[in-house]
């Protein structure tokens, strides 16, 4: 995975993107038990290139720091990385306020304990309400922020349905 | 079936502890153990399409 973020650093310090973050399972894993998933979700700001909003700069800047493009990913050794844009608020928030952490020695971010849990409600599959509610059990989450976050992104019932089960 | 309650709370009790070490893991030690998982599906897939494989092989030629 190593390899992955150093790639992605390379293209943040080269401008080509502003930020990224680590979510999904790979980014739950800096907090909660892990559980098995097949690549990594990195998430971005999509900046208009020509008045178009395309995620191919970002993928091409990849493959020239050692990427190998597959479908819909850009593999780095053993990982395949996908790169999701910020296609919502609470997505664009949960990038501006990602914690700065290391992975091996390679700095990197992570979506906050609260935007995983806040992402995985709105995201609300089956296996998202599963790992809301590790979150809970393994007392990873503040629960009055994530509360303040159901708010402000009207998850209110998400959350609901997320404790109801637990 | 009959269960023998001090051999089911030996039982319970390592799988807790297992449970609580593998949340005590950093990040690095649980994203290595997904890599390893990943690889072991690889491989029982690949060793299982090749068993149906030969199966099948071995079903034509009979």
């Amino acid at each position: 995975m190593r390899s992955a973020l150093q790639a992605l650093n390379k293209i943040v310090a080269d401008g080509v993107l502003e930020s990224y973050a680590i979510g999904g399972a790979i980014g739950a894993a800096f907090y909660v038990e892990a559980v098995q998933t097949q690549d990594i979700d990195v998430f971005v700001f999509l900046r208009p290139t020509g008045g178009l909003l395309t995620l191919s700069p970002i993928y091409e800047a990849l493959k020239a720091q050692g990427g190998v493009i597959e479908k819909e990913y850009v593999r780095f050794d053993k990982w395949p990385v996908q790169i999701l844009p910020d296609v919502n608020d609470l997505v664009a928030e949960a990038i501006r306020e990602a914690r700065a952490v290391a992975f091996d020695g390679t700095p990197t971010r992570v979506f906050t304990a609260e935007h995983l849990c806040g992402i995985a409600l709105q995201t609300g599959r089956p296996k998202d309400y599963l790992r809301v509610r590790a979150f809970f059990e393994q007392n990873k989450v503040d629960r009055e922020i994530l509360s303040r976050l159901v708010e402000r992104h009207g998850l209110a019932e998400q959350l609901r349905h997320a404790e109801d089960d637990g | 079936m009959t269960v023998d309650p001090e051999k089911l709370a030996i039982l319970l009790h390592a799988k807790a502890q297992l449970r609580e070490s593998l949340r005590q893991q950093s990040w690095e030690e649980k994203v290595w153990a997904i890599e390893r998982m990943n690889e072991m599906s690889r491989v029982a897939k690949a060793s299982m399409e090749q068993a149906l494989m030969e199966e099948a092989k071995a079903r034509d030629g009979a």
